[in-house]
């Protein structure tokens, strides 16, 4: 049992968090809430599936998460014949004080952020042991297992324009992921920023602002921001709304599984901890339902011949599931305060 | 920040208990109008039928309209019962509307402060009063209309009152008149009212039947003809017992014309002895008191004495019957009843009673010509209807070989032929139609 926590910590929290976000803000422009997203995704301990254009500085803000955190960063850029041990590590005959023997290499999964570029390029069997590595943290080639680096996180890309030589992740897969971001494109003011404090070729100038230590007490304390009884309910009516049959769920062929509700618990208490608040809330749970939920919602073939898109569906569930079930008398109505 | 210790934490509470109190009297409003509506309608027509029928004063219905709302007010505050929130339900509904990031829940669960206080809090919760007011509307229309709307009220049915059959009326008018007089002995007067008591003692709606009137008229005519009868005697009686008393006070009458007064005297004593109708108790005692043997003896002021009685209790029974007009005493005859010139015979029929018919009806025995002026008869001349023979029928029978006409069977014929095929210009005509023809012609008449 985790004590609560304190106002102090949740305060001092808050104010390293806002740190590595003001480090990243320096990073990537105009994609504020691309960061906030990232680092609720980071704090929940959860990996992220980034959806977008090449070019829109996804590797960048990779990179630096990394220095402002003072992480090992690695990325696999993934293609059609990548190999399962090419991400993972193989063993390789090596001389040893022993006599000729296979010693594990690590591969690019052995880093504390792992940018998998283009994720959905590689084979499936490749995308498997990424995906169980994310699951279970650890990988076991040839009957030994070794563990990742903590902390572990993955921030996978796709790009949704290109489906030739693809190989789609299955919703089993994609259940994995804490988060499915969408990686907007810039605006015009961003742009011009972006011209004028950036050139080709040379990387930003990003000094570490949290140690791995500092890492790890925030995702420890983001475990130890309360989660109120009514926000579960919430967040257990919201998630079983989405199941086919429920009365809002129309035009979902499958809904979220409970690994869904988890991670919106996880993303509502680590937009606690960044707002420096004690206990997780309906607010919470409402931001972080899009990004938990719209790549674990399978729409029907209806639902995608009339345009609806998981995000319109998730709004729709949210517009009807309030914070408390209890019906309200016909001649009362609730008001917007 | 809090002004005190646990204020905040009182405001929050006080406001959630508010909050649940709207709810709760939306509930119980939504129940309520729920039964204003039925309520209403059966409170309408119950006024209007208690106004009608017991013709209740305006404060009443209102106290039983004042009391049925109350009691649809329990109903519906027992049926709210069901949708009572706890706190803690409504402390959700109250940091959801006012963004508090679920403080209150934590708060209460122990987790961190309490929000501060907000003095100007409006809850989150308003009341529509769109539907309320018109079921309220609705309802009160209803029930005003009920008790202002113009009705015109029920009048008690009167007891149907049948009053005696007028015979008896009259004998009791009679006997009542006799009895103020004391012109009658009462056990007279008693036997003649159990009589009428006989007759009345059977149910109302009986006392009209055939029957019955017919018996009232009967006692009705008994007892005139008793009365009229006493009236008889006590004048006989007088006139002899004046006769004889001034026979004994000098005037010499004849020994045979004193004994015709005394036997006169006598008949008419003994007469109203044995009458239905007796005078009245002294002059009864007078009268039984008077021996016939010794009436010759009797000195005139004994005779004057009685000859008085008889008078003053004639002139008390013609008193009492003065309102009777069918019952005329002045003009009695002088003699017996049956005695002197009868009406005569009189041809015709009776008036009929109830059970009896009006006697036999005038007929004549001459023969009367009948006036159907027929001059002409028809008589069925063919004893056989040759359309509704019969097999078997026999047409005539007589004796000789048989005439064979072989030209009379022509061979079988087709449905549909013609059967007189007629010559040019002549009527032609079908009797044996094929089925489908037949069917046209069914369908054609029907």
């Amino acid at each position: 049992m985790t004590s609560p926590l304190s106002e102090i910590e949740a305060s001092q929290a808050a104010s390293q968090i806002d740190l590595l976000r003001q480090s990243l803000r320096s990073v990537l422009f105009g994609q504020d809430a691309l960061i906030e997203n990232v680092l609720t995704g980071l704090l929940a301990r959860g990996h992220i599936l980034l959806e977008g254009l090449p070019g829109l500085g996804k590797t960048e803000l990779v990179k630096g998460l990394s220095k402002s955190l003072g992480l090992d960063a690695k990325r696999v850029q993934f293609t059609p014949d990548l190999l399962p041990g090419d991400i993972t590590g193989n063993p390789m005959l090596q001389e040893t004080d022993t006599g000729r023997r296979f010693v594990f290499q690590p591969g690019p999964l052995f880093a504390n952020l792992v940018l998998a570029d283009e994720i959905n390029r590689a084979s499936p069997k490749t995308q498997s042991a990424l995906l169980e590595a994310m699951q279970e943290r650890r990988v076991t080639v040839m009957g030994e297992t070794h563990l990742l680096p903590d902390p572990f996180f993955v921030l996978a890309t796709q790009n949704p324009i290109e489906l030739e030589g693809t190989y789609p992740l299955p919703e089993a897969q994609l259940d994995r992921f804490l988060f499915k971001l969408e990686v907007r494109a810039n605006n015009a003011a961003t742009l011009e920023q972006i011209v004028l404090h950036r050139e080709i070729g040379v990387e930003p100038q990003v000094s570490q602002v949290l140690s791995r230590e500092n890492l790890t007490t925030l995702l420890d304390q983001v475990r130890r921001v309360f989660m109120p009884v009514p926000v579960a309910n919430f967040i257990a009516r919201l998630v079983h709304a989405t199941q086919p049959g429920e009365p809002h769920s129309g035009g979902i062929h499958y809904g979220a599984s409970p690994r869904a509700a988890l991670a919106l618990a996880a993303a509502s208490k680590a937009r606690a901890l960044i707002a420096g608040r004690l206990n997780a809330s309906y607010e919470d749970v409402r931001d972080a339902a899009p990004q938990v939920l719209r790549h674990r919602l399978l729409l029907d073939y209806r639902a995608k011949l009339e345009g609806l898109t998981p995000d319109l569906l998730i709004a729709r569930l949210l517009e009807h599931t309030p914070a408390q079930d209890a019906p309200l008398p016909t001649s009362l109505k609730a008001a917007k305060l | 920040m809090s002004a005190a210790p646990g204020s905040d934490e009182k405001f929050w509470h006080a406001a959630a208990r508010g909050l649940s109190r709207r709810i709760h009297f939306g509930w119980w409003l939504d129940y309520w109008l729920t039964l204003l509506i039925p309520l209403s309608f059966i409170g309408a027509i119950t006024i209007l039928a208690l106004r009608y029928w017991l013709n209740l004063p305006t404060q009443s219905v209102l106290a039983g309209l004042a009391s049925a709302l109350l009691l649809s007010s329990l109903a519906a505050y027992l049926w709210m019962r069901r949708h009572r929130e706890p706190l803690s339900t409504t402390r959700i509904r109250l940091e959801d509307a006012l963004g508090l990031k679920a403080r209150l829940s934590a708060a209460a669960a122990g987790i961190g402060p309490w929000p501060p206080a907000r003095p100007n809090l409006t809850l989150p919760v308003t009341y529509r009063p769109g539907r309320p007011l018109f079921m309220v509307a609705s309802g009160a229309t209803l029930l005003s209309a009920a008790i202002l709307i113009p009705i015109s009220r029920s009048q008690p049915e009167k007891p149907r009152v049948i009053e005696p059959p007028s015979a008896l009326q009259e004998v009791q008018n009679r006997l009542d008149n006799v009895k103020k007089n004391d012109a009658v002995n009462p056990e007279s007067i008693d036997q003649v009212e159990e009589k009428m008591a006989e007759l009345l003692q059977r149910p109302a709606q009986n006392w009209y039947e055939h029957a019955s009137l017919e018996a009232a008229d009967h006692l009705r005519d008994v007892t005139a003809a008793d009365l009229q009868q006493l009236a008889q005697n006590l004048a006989d009686a007088e006139r002899a017992a004046n006769a004889l008393a001034a026979s004994a006070s000098g005037s010499g009458l004849p020994q045979a014309a004193k004994d015709s007064l005394e036997q006169a005297l006598q008949n008419a004593s003994q007469s109203m002895q044995g009458a239905g109708m007796q005078p009245s108790g002294d002059l009864m005692d007078a009268l039984k008191n008077v021996d016939p043997s010794q009436l010759s003896n009797m000195s005139a002021d004994q005779l004057k004495d009685l000859a008085n009685q008889l008078a003053q209790n004639q002139q008390s029974l013609q008193q009492a019957l003065k309102k009777s007009p069918s019952l005329d005493l002045s003009n009695l005859p002088e003699g017996r009843p049956g005695e002197g010139k009868g009406e005569g015979e009189k041809e015709g029929t009776g008036q009929g009673a109830p059970t009896r018919g009006p006697g036999t009806a005038p007929v004549t025995l001459a023969s009367e010509d009948t006036q159907l002026d027929t001059n002409k008869i028809e008589t069925l001349k063919n004893p056989l209807d040759l359309s509704r023979l019969a097999t078997g029928d026999a047409l005539s029978v007589t004796n000789g070989a048989a005439k064979i006409d072989p030209k009379a069977y022509q061979g079988p014929q087709q449905g549909g032929a013609t059967s007189a095929p007629g010559d040019g210009g002549a009527a032609v005509w079908q009797k044996s139609l094929i089925p489908a023809e037949r069917e046209t012609l069914k369908r054609f008449f029907k």
